[in-house]
């Protein structure tokens, strides 16, 4: 894949060296003198990486990253800088890259740092930061995968009941307490019953996907809420729990009861339909989870619909 | 000995040992690529130094919610087969105090039995956190002979030739209890209060505050166990059982008759499963 690289060089001699090292690269480059120079397209395009030069007394450039770097938009943008021989620095806050390297060892260095850089920072976008699991950038691809390799496979989304009143009585660190507890119970559930081929993944909040064979999906499933249900009783205070609800205020203002959280499971595959596109599936997952949801006995549904 | 410095040296421990015929087994379990989550989770829930160490795990900050898990399967689940295997791995073993923990292992496993047979009669919720206090009641005692071994063996054979009871010479060396060593542990490892209580109160069932009917079924259970002469945990009195806990019970008078009759069984065979070399 093709990424866009900027590199800011004052110095002659060092952009002879940096441009033969990156010559055979496939990536998009672009060169600049100046880091003023360059802002229009970083901001225009926000690249992949950004190379610059802080050997002589680069303050000026480096507030400019800085200021780039505060702003959340600009995580993915990776900044390498490159250093004096002897370069030391103890107060990092104030220099904000991703990585340095010491203009001696360009040569051997470089282009492993770059590497290691994207690896880097595509593991921390590509999780959830609360669960660690793969969020939704992973999740797409991972369906788009399996449906254009032509896997017959189930799908399954789940998300919690009665979660917001919970978050609103306890506090938000409790509601990720139980957010956390949810991702563990999926994904170790999942893996126990089908270790290979299955996949978990936190959309975000308290929405998460599974996928899994289609013929393991429904027993997975009943397993998951089951304990879900013993488990999450340790998370209540003892007495809301021997009343059997907590008492919140709804949005118009009114004293509400809310039962003792639980999940509800949509399930779909593409065994006896055909499914294009990822979202298509995700959007019938998301469907059956309202059916179940309405149901009383029940906390999942699975779309038995056939394609003709 | 003073008191501040026994707590210092004794929230230095942070795992504990096991017995090398449990470590065969482990061994055992964890070799097999196609053992299941519920077979770990018996094997675990049948030794109080492989159960302290997984609570002490999932209770931990790492996986973001101390205080909350008190039950083994419920930890082994949340922890996944990977973790819990390595964790086994992790087991050391104490080839001196094989004697010693073989009886108090045993004890402390029929004190687990009569507290689930009990927790069941009651119709209590949650018959598996209550054996798994029991399980652990007497887990200061190993925390003990880890931080002062000479010391301890002292003591244990003094109460012997005094005639008096353990926890007492222990209070009179020490400055506190096995019980309150093992609460101290307990809380240290940020283990639920449906478990630090039992283990704090194991002697002592009217301090406990919030779970009173806990407490006093390990209590009880604990007398049981050494009434019925299974395993040897350094006591050689059987304790009377505090008012208290009597009150709080509320047995009938067939009861204690009856709980004994249902504990045979699973006291028998369990010691059979887990230190015969199979």
């Amino acid at each position: 894949m093709s990424r866009k690289i900027i590199v800011i060089l004052k110095n002659k001699e060092i952009k002879k060296v940096v441009e033969k090292i990156f010559f055979p690269l496939p990536d998009e480059i672009y060169y600049f003198q100046d880091i003023n120079e360059a802002l229009q397209i970083i901001y225009d395009e926000i690249p992949d990486l950004v190379v610059i030069e802080a050997v002589n007394d680069p303050k000026i450039e480096i507030s400019i990253i800085n200021n780039l770097k505060d702003d959340p938009i600009f995580v993915s943008m990776n900044v390498i800088a490159i250093v004096p021989p002897d370069f030391y620095i103890e107060d990092w806050q104030n220099f904000l890259v991703d990585d340095y390297i010491r203009v001696d060892n360009l040569k051997i260095d470089l282009i492993m740092r770059i590497k290691l850089c994207f690896e880097r920072i595509e593991k921390v976008i590509a999780t959830n930061p609360l669960t660690k699991l793969p969020g939704n950038l992973v999740i797409q691809k991972e369906i788009q995968k399996r449906l254009n390799r032509g896997d017959v496979f189930a799908l399954a989304y789940a998300d919690l009941d009665n979660f917001k009143p919970f978050n609103d009585k306890y506090g938000f660190s409790r509601g990720d307490e139980v957010i956390k507890l949810l991702g563990r119970l999926i994904l170790n559930i999942v893996r126990a019953e089908q270790p290979n081929g299955s996949f978990v993944g936190h959309i975000g909040g308290d929405d998460f996907i599974y996928i899994m064979d289609p013929e393991k999906i429904e027993e997975t499933t009943q397993k998951i809420i089951e304990i879900f249900d013993s488990v999450v009783k340790n998370f209540y205070d003892e007495e809301d729990l021997k009343k059997g609800y907590i008492e919140s205020v709804d949005r118009e203002g009114k004293t509400r009861f809310y039962p003792i959280m639980t999940i509800s499971v949509g399930i779909t595959s593409n065994k006896y339909r055909n499914f294009r596109h990822f979202s298509e599936m995700a959007e019938v997952a998301s469907t059956m989870k309202s059916i179940a949801k309405k149901q009383k006995e029940k906390r999942y549904a699975i779309d038995r619909r056939r394609s003709i | 000995m003073n008191t501040q410095d026994v707590i210092a040296k004794i929230e230095k421990i942070e795992s504990l040992p096991t017995i090398p015929p449990i470590l065969k087994k482990i061994l055992s379990v964890i070799e097999d690529p196609r053992v299941s989550l519920q077979k770990i989770t018996d094997f675990v829930s049948s030794d109080p130094t492989l159960t302290a160490r997984v609570l002490k795990m999932v209770n931990s900050p790492v996986y973001g919610f101390p205080g909350r898990i008190s039950s083994v399967s419920h930890a082994m689940v949340i922890l996944g087969l990977n973790a819990v295997k390595g964790l086994l791995l992790g087991v050391s073993v104490f080839e001196i105090m094989q004697k010693n923990m073989i009886g108090l292992w045993e004890h402390s496993l029929s004190t687990a039995i009569f507290a689930r047979i009990i927790a069941m009669k009651r119709q209590l919720q949650a018959p598996e956190e209550i054996s798994i206090g029991a399980l652990l009641h007497d887990i200061g005692k190993v925390i003990f002979i880890m931080a002062f071994k000479d010391e301890y063996m002292k003591i244990i054979n003094s109460a012997q030739e005094k005639a008096s009871f353990l926890y007492e010479i222990e209070r009179q060396y020490f400055g506190l209890t096995h019980a309150e060593v093992g609460g101290i542990i307990a809380k240290k490892w940020k283990f639920p209060q449906k478990l630090i209580e039992p283990i704090m109160y194991h002697h002592r069932p009217q301090l406990a505050e919030k779970f009173q009917v806990e407490t006093a079924i390990v209590h009880i259970s604990n007398i049981l166990a050494l009434a019925r002469g299974v395993g040897y945990s350094g006591e050689i009195f059987v304790p009377s059982v505090h008012p208290f806990a009597w009150e709080i019970l509320n047995f009938k008078s067939d009861e204690i008759l009856e709980i004994f009759k249902e504990a045979e069984e699973p006291i028998t065979t369990s010691g059979e499963i887990f230190l015969s070399d199979e």
